[in-house]
């Protein structure tokens, strides 16, 4: 990866020493080792018992509440907060990850000021907040805009700091600018214009029959994909009409789109025709679409002079494609279409959006699934129009001082705007990144902040939910909470406005919280105890905001929306740029995690390297296979990357994931209507380099060669196929007290990658870096195996297969090794006895499932990101094999809680890594022993199968088919 | 062949800390950095073990007695009039408590990171904590006295299965002991 | 054929043990530099780990495994020519098996090395061997790994035993001429020998015992080794007709070894008169002989495959190897183990030394392949289609696999200035009979 910034976390995490050698399970006895007492004990907590806070994640808007489990004072693990409305107790990859920020390597040790020799060098807090006043007094002096703040979201007390910072300065609202790049502006925009409503509209797609998105990635990252993963799957995994339907509308079938039923091949910027083409049909009277909203009459004679024959050409697909889904949506109500997302936001996005709300409006979706009222409006992203205009102030020199909160403007916008050339004009940037980006290295001044898990602080994604932020252990270095320095420096100005009546940030969001109580409370008789104990539960929640306002359409601003777009102009030797965002690397602010660049991603398996998707057609013409190095260009720029064939694309597009510096550097500078950036605006001439690389491919084939590895029912063939196993030679092992099993529910299951990062965290599995993901060694236990369909060049038939240890009760494994250290349980597992392992690796060869993992050389994790490890699981040394193991620590710990309390566990009180972290609840564990445990039960189900059933190994796995229903004409 | 053979056991004698643990017996008692009696304390004084190990019932580590705890009592106990030699023993202790400072024991008893461990269930099992760290209340310095090898503790988990033979079959389950 | 007077046999054989030429330190230092490489290259593994090979998921097992297979093949013949033939009094044996079962033992020496070389932990091979331990841990008896330490051991003491065992009436010979450190050797090896009548009694009553025990273990030893796969669950491994199949390709590859070996040590030293033309028919009838076996079993091997149905994982395995990534491996392996030794039922050819010295050295490569092409291309494409995965040996395992044919070489060439590379008493024996053959004959004209 050409970048340096990405390169820097990865070069010293790969060249540090590999202390974890101390640790290893079979590692020398390490020499004298001293025991020191605590001075004074702590009150909470027992030393070897975990101890769990509950916070919030602030990786994206979304919010969710985290449950940080802590050992010995340091966070191990980070789980969702079951409580908490968002998340509902689970917890996606980039959040799960944010620990490692916390454990990172490059952390900055304090806070640093660029010398005259360029470089930066550690100064005091004092000296430091000293500076920084000094400053601010100066540029104050010079009137409004002199001072610029330029934040990430911050919807709670930390934004509202913020602001009354500035204000006392002097400044103007508009001198504090908000930069999220994926913040769907163009959705505010046409609800201000359509329903006087600037809000961001809620989704409860729990209740939605049938929901198409319009290039938005629902699942993956955009708004709240937790939140929403769990809506949509919570109508799935049932076979019939109260299933609920996902078309997918775009160029590229994304993984949101791997879960959806119909793709609808839109050509970039052809999602808007679509959704034209739909509320021409549905409102057209002579297809006499029953109980549609009074409105639809009158819009129907503003679309009605769009001729079916130009919408499609538009679209880039058939009239009869979208007359088949407008017959579904007609027919399956309520219905909820979502959009514009990154993928899908080009220069008409607003247009997009009204048409998409428009629809929704016709269909009486409105105040059914697309709720108004509950956007908290408490921190609105700027639009990228203002920071353009940050920008050009910054560059004409209008700004002395800039305040950089939690935004990296070099790393994270466009080159094609110029943001390192604006810094640079800037005579004193003031950062507050906690590690190195783009921006800390154009930074004088560098004042690290916290990580979330060592500060107060709160968040509000959401009307009546505030989720509440607690430190989960002592910071790691000598670091400061940014909103703290801003007190202090305030407090340290000669200007009476900036003297605020709080000196510590926590009484700043301690008095904030007062309304909340009120809200959630009513009477509050004592706030620091109601206080307190929201911090234990992890917010304040109260359903003040269940008032769901119906928004009232002006026709007027409508029409505005329901023109015609221009034909495309792509073409020829031009290719559609299809950029996309992706679960794992987001909008890129985490994309540095070693976890996240380890993992593969889903849809491609691809890791550690950015890669250009063009579909076979295309490879076919260019002449090149997976791994062939492409010359990408555009008006922005020109960039090699390696391609991916990936049948799931236009032939006329090309696709580029979001989240590194790639896109940006390609990326022209054009924006939409509302001032949002246009991320789908930009096409591509693509020629091959003549290089190639070693692609690090998680993928063998992606086709299932016709063995029916995963299956699919549907209301005609509602049971999955099963082979006869009923002669038994052999005796089976038995179970006498419990037998472990699992459940994975394949319509369920989005492969956003929640649970393999959780089994990084919670089981210490190594990462090892680019030069083993290409020789394919890397060590996840947990693995989402995904298949394009059946026989290269045969139907795209996207199936995601999460395969882990199966736990067979026939295992093939256990027979094979000369010295027991692999055996069976008499709870059912297939245990590995890491310490007795010899390294035969004749178990992994005679596994039909691949799950074992072998340790090709010492694993590594360098200072401090040792302290994340889990010191309930052992690290292995190299030369031993490792798998899966239900996360037998869990099931110990929660056995061990039940002989406490004298009782039987309870079905689902154990819960392993994977389970516990997955937000469509795909995955459920529990005793099969029980007949009446939801495992159980789930396993009778006719979906269930188990994978390569044939071998007999008898797996403790059962998967639930995936439904595919025939579409209806 | 043979040869070769045997230099890779050496070798892994020398590698594996397991390998190692195998011919551990029971050492010396290490030098603490200052004189503390066991003898004393848990013997003559009969102060219970878990007074002092407070987590042993309720965690897996029995847990090093804080600095706290030992101001508890010596803010009182500063001197041994009938024995001046403790009153000598016990001023380095005193001096570390005015400075506030802790004390860095030399540990005795480890376990190699592939063993779970836990004193709870042993505790509450009814294992006494002699049975397994000796007569520490005879120690003027602790040391430790069983081998700790995967053999000793087998010992005892042999005996206690042949108790109640059904229901504790998991005594003897790898994974009970292993992590 | 002019027979040998004993003196001259004598002579001949003692020659063998004459002051080595440079070309013998040439050999022999190609040798040791071979292994010493190999062993060098083999300790970055030690230091390390196994990321210094090729291996990966699926393909955890690939040229170490492919080695240890080879030279218990190559160990095979040994045994066969000396056991195996001495019971069925087939003659022509008598003046090669001493080769054979040097061979043999040096082989199985080599083939031992490698299961533990493969080990992720070698320093804790010990733990594959079951002996009591306070940890109160014992082998896994059910693994065939288990079963090939008992195997190779086994074989490798046997082996051993037959090798001296023949050797003791020559060393008693040699003792007699011999001084200096060659002397003490020799009466070490002669184990007392001074050709009474008795010991002479006794001596062949416990030769043919230990040729009736080492007879079954030619059978044995390499069934083991190929219940390694047949016993497992990958398709292209789980298969019945494993044992008989090794063990005619053990066979075929270990005489082509012997008479790769022969052919030039004839020439070296000058055995022409004792290593006849005769021999090497016989060997070379051998060699036509276990290569059609093997022919047959690679033909049966492919046609059960093809009973699958069309996407069975078995079938597609077969298809893979002929079509796929190892192709080349595979048509190769065919060309030298079923092309090449057909050339063999021409006289003609099994006349040319070096004709057959080509075919016999083909022969051995194309056995190799055949392990490799059995235990990598199985693993490179086994159930799950998402896991397949191309194995490609690395650098380090080249150098293993070189380097133990150095480690054979260096102990066979060492060997052969110790012991006496055709047995003198034998051939003495078999002159007797011939001079009987003759003056009966005389008489009888008169």
């Amino acid at each position: 990866m050409s970048d340096d910034r990405r390169g820097l976390g990865r070069r010293t995490f790969l060249k540090a020493a590999a202390v974890a050698s101390a640790a290893a399970g079979c590692s020398p006895k390490a020499a004298t080792q001293k025991l020191i007492p605590y001075l004074i004990p702590p009150d909470e907590g027992v030393p070897g018992t975990p101890l769990f806070y509950r916070t919030v994640c602030r990786e994206c808007p979304a919010g969710c509440g985290v449950t940080a489990r802590t050992r010995e004072g340091r966070a191990v693990k980070l789980e969702g907060n079951p409580e908490d409305p968002i998340g509902r107790g689970a917890l996606c990859a980039r959040g799960q990850a944010s620990l490692q920020a916390l454990y990172h390597p490059d952390r900055f040790k304090g806070p640093m000021r660029r010398g005259p020799g360029g470089k930066l060098a550690p100064i005091t807090w004092d000296e430091a907040e000293d500076s920084l006043g000094q400053a601010l007094v100066a540029a104050r002096a010079k009137g409004p805009g002199h001072v610029r703040l330029l934040s990430r979201s911050e919807p709670g007390s930390a934004g509202a700091l913020q602001k009354a910072f500035l204000r006392s300065l002097g400044a103007r609202e508009e001198d504090r600018v908000v930069l999220e790049p994926f913040d769907p502006a163009p959705l505010r925009a046409a609800g201000e214009v359509l329903f006087g409503r600037a809000e961001l509209p809620v989704l409860d797609l729990a209740a939605a029959r049938t929901v198409v998105a319009f290039g938005a990635d629902f699942l993956e990252t955009w708004i709240s994909p937790v939140e929403y993963a769990r809506q949509f799957a919570s109508g799935r995994g049932r076979v019939g009409e109260e299933r609920t339907r996902l078309t997918w509308v775009g160029p590229r079938l994304s993984l949101t789109g791997a879960s959806a039923d119909g793709w609808l091949r839109a050509r970039a910027g052809g999602e808007l025709a679509v959704a034209l083409g739909l509320l021409r049909w549905l409102t057209d009277p002579k297809n006499a679409v029953p109980d549609l909203a009074p409105e639809a009459r009158a819009l129907f004679a503003r679309v009605e002079p769009l001729q079916a024959a130009d919408l499609a050409a538009r679209a880039g697909v058939t009239w009869a494609e979208v007359e088949r889904l407008a017959r579904e949506l007609a027919r399956r109500r309520p219905s909820a279409l979502l959009g514009p997302g990154p993928a899908s936001q080009g220069t008409r996005a607003t247009q997009l959006a009204g048409v998409v709300l428009l629809v929704n409006l016709v269909l009486g979706n409105l105040g059914r699934t697309v709720l108004y009222g509950l956007d908290p409006r408490e921190d609105v992203p700027s639009s990228f129009q203002e920071v353009e205009g940050l920008l050009a102030a910054m560059s004409a020199g209008k700004v002395d001082v800039l305040l950089v909160a939690h935004a990296d403007p070099a790393g994270a916008l466009p080159a094609a705007l110029g943001p390192e050339a604006a810094l640079g004009k800037v005579p004193l940037v003031v950062s507050f990144a906690s590690r190195p980006d783009a921006t800390t290295d154009r930074a004088h001044l560098v004042l690290p902040d916290h990580h979330t898990l060592e500060t107060f602080g709160d968040a509000v994604p959401r009307r009546g939910v505030v989720n509440t932020a607690q430190p989960v252990m002592t910071p790691l270095a000598d670091t400061r909470s940014a909103s703290q320095v801003l007190l202090e420096v305030a407090g340290k100005l000669p200007i009476e406005a900036a003297h605020f009546q709080w000196s510590d940030f926590y009484d700043y969001v301690q008095a904030r919280a007062e309304p909340y109580a009120a809200a959630a409370l009513g009477t509050v008789p004592d706030l620091a105890l109601a206080q307190r104990d929201a911090q234990q539960r992890g917010g304040w929640w109260f359903d003040a905001a269940r008032e769901r306002v119906t928004p009232s359409l002006t026709l007027a601003a409508a029409g505005a929306f329901l023109s015609l777009p221009p034909a495309p102009v792509s073409g020829g030797a031009q290719l559609d740029l299809a950029v996309f965002p992706t679960a794992l690397r987001g909008d890129g602010r985490g994309a540095d995690l070693p976890w996240l660049r380890e993992i593969p991603d889903a849809l491609s398996s691809v890791s550690w390297s950015p890669w250009l998707e063009v579909s076979p057609a295309t490879a076919a013409r260019l002449g090149v296979r997976s791994g062939d190095l492409l010359a990408v260009s555009t008006t922005a720029g020109r960039v090699e990357l390696p391609a991916y064939v990936y049948p799931g694309i236009r032939d006329d597009a090309v696709g580029l994931p979001l989240g590194g510096p790639e896109a940006l550097s390609l990326l022209p500078n054009a924006k939409d209507g509302s001032g949002a950036f246009a991320f789908a605006s930009a096409t591509a001439t693509v020629a091959r380099a003549g290089k190639r690389v070693r692609l690090p491919l998680l993928e063998g084939s992606p086709y299932q060669h016709g063995r029916a590895i995963t299956q699919t029912v549907s209301a005609t063939a509602p049971a999955a196929r099963r082979p006869d196993l009923s002669h038994v030679m052999y005796a089976e092992p038995k179970h006498p007290e419990h037998r472990w099993a699992m459940a994975i529910d394949l319509d369920r299951c989005t492969g956003c990658q929640a649970c393999v990062v959780a089994c990084f965290a919670e089981n210490n599995v190594p990462v090892m870096g680019a030069e083993a993901a290409v020789q394919g060694r890397y060590m996840g236990w947990l693995r989402i195996e995904r298949y394009l369909g059946d026989e290269p060049g045969g139907a795209l038939d996207v199936q995601l297969l999460p395969m882990l240890c199966q736990q067979c009760t026939n295992a093939p494994c256990e027979p094979v090794c000369p010295v027991y250290a692999t055996y069976h349980t008499a709870e059912g597992l297939n245990a590995q006895v890491y310490n007795r392992c010899v390294g035969t690796r004749y178990c992994s060869n005679n596994c039909p499932y691949k799950v074992r993992t072998f340790n090709w050389r010492d694993a590594k994790f360098p200072q401090p990101l040792q302290m994340q490890l889990n010191p309930d699981v052992t690290v292995r040394s190299r030369g031993v094999m490792e798998k899966c193991t239900f996360c037998v620590q869990r099931i110990r710990y929660g056995e061990n809680q039940a002989r406490d309390e004298r009782r039987p566990v309870a079905d689902g009180e154990i819960t392993p890594a994977c389970v516990q972290s997955c937000p469509a609840q795909a995955m459920v564990f529990g005793d099969a022993n029980d007949p009446s445990s939801r495992v159980s039960r789930l396993a009778r189900e006719p979906r269930g199968f188990r994978a390569l059933e044939e071998v007999n190994a008898q797996p403790a796995i059962t998967y639930l088919a995936r439904v595919k229903e025939p579409e209806q004409p | 062949m043979r040869a070769l053979l045997a230099s890779l056991v050496v070798m892994g004698l020398c590698r594996g800390g397991v390998a190692l643990a195998m011919f551990g017996s029971a050492p010396a008692a290490p030098a603490q950095p200052i004189k503390f009696s066991h003898k004393i304390h848990a013997g003559e004084a009969g102060i219970g073990c878990t007074s002092c190990h407070v987590y042993a019932e309720h965690s897996t580590v029995a847990g090093i007695p804080s600095m706290l705890r030992c101001r508890g009592c010596h803010k009182f106990v500063k001197e041994d009039k009938e024995r001046p030699a403790l009153t000598q023993e016990m001023k380095p202790l005193l001096k570390i408590l005015e400075e506030g400072t802790a004390i860095e024991w030399v540990r005795v008893y480890r376990l190699p990171d592939h063993v779970y461990f836990t004193h709870q269930r042993h505790v509450l099992a009814g294992v006494k904590c002699q049975d397994c760290h000796g007569e520490v209340e005879k120690m003027e310095a602790v040391r430790q006295v069983p081998s700790l090898t995967m053999g000793w503790c087998l010992d005892c988990h042999h005996k206690k299965q042949a108790e109640k033979p059904g229901k504790l079959a998991k005594l003897t389950d790898c994974w009970t002991c292993h992590k | 054929m002019t027979t040998p007077s004993f003196r001259s046999l004598e002579e001949t054989v003692r020659a063998t043990h004459g002051p080595p030429g440079p070309a013998y330190f040439v050999a022999l230092g190609i040798a040791g530099a071979a292994a010493a490489f190999g062993g060098w290259s083999y300790s970055l593994i030690v230091r390390e780990g196994l990321h210094w090979t090729g291996l990966e998921r699926p393909g955890m097992w690939g040229n170490l495994i492919t080695d240890f297979v080879f030279w218990v093949g190559i160990a095979h013949s040994g045994t066969l020519i000396s056991a195996v033939l001495f019971l069925f009094r087939a003659r022509f044996r008598t003046a090669i098996y001493r080769v054979a079962e040097m061979m043999t033992v040096f082989a199985v020496l080599t083939a031992g090395l490698y299961p533990i070389l493969h080990l992720g932990r070698p320093w804790f091979a010990y733990w594959l061997f079951p002996y009591p331990n306070q940890r109160e841990l014992w082998v896994n008896f059910r693994s065939p790994l288990v079963w090939d330490v008992f195997a190779i051991s086994t074989y490798l003491t046997v082996s051993t035993i037959f090798l001296f065992v023949g050797v003791a009436p020559d060393a008693a010979a040699l003792r007699d001429r011999a001084q200096g450190w060659r002397k003490r050797l020799y009466t070490l090896l002669a184990f007392g020998w001074r050709g009474t009548d008795e010991q002479w009694r006794h001596y062949t009553r416990a030769y043919l015992f230990f040729a009736a025990f080492a007879t079954p273990l030619v059978i044995s030893v390499h069934s083991v080794v190929s219940w390694d796969f047949a016993v497992s669950v990958l398709p292209g491994w789980h298969s019945t007709l494993f044992p008989p199949y090794f063990v005619a390709g053990a066979i075929l590859s270990g005489v082509a070894m012997v008479i790769t070996i022969l052919v030039p040590l004839r020439r070296a030293f000058h055995l022409e008169e004792i290593i006849t033309q005769h021999h090497f028919d016989m060997l070379s009838r051998l060699v036509l002989l276990t290569s059609a076996i093997v022919t047959y079993s690679y033909v049966t091997e492919i046609l059960l495959a093809f009973q699958g149905p069309p996407h069975d994982p078995e079938r597609s395995t077969f298809v893979y190897r002929m079509t796929g990534a190892y192709a080349p491996v595979f048509w190769l392996m065919v060309t030298c183990n079923c092309v090449g030794p057909t050339l063999l039922y021409f006289k003609a050819v099994r006349g040319r030394a070096w004709a057959l010295l080509t075919i016999c050295v083909l022969v051995n490569v194309g056995m190799w392949l055949e392990r490799f092409n059995i235990v990598v291309t199985s693993l490179a494409h086994d159930r799950l289609p998402f896991d397949w995965r191309v194995y490609v040996p690395s650098w380090v395992e080249w150098a293993m696999t070189f380097g133990a044919f150095g480690w054979f070489f260096f102990l066979l060439l060492i060997g052969l200035k110790l012991i006496p590379p055709v047995s003198i008493a034998e051939m003495k024996e078999d002159l007797a009979h011939h001079a009987d053959a003759a003056g009966a004959g005389m008489d009888h004209d008169a």
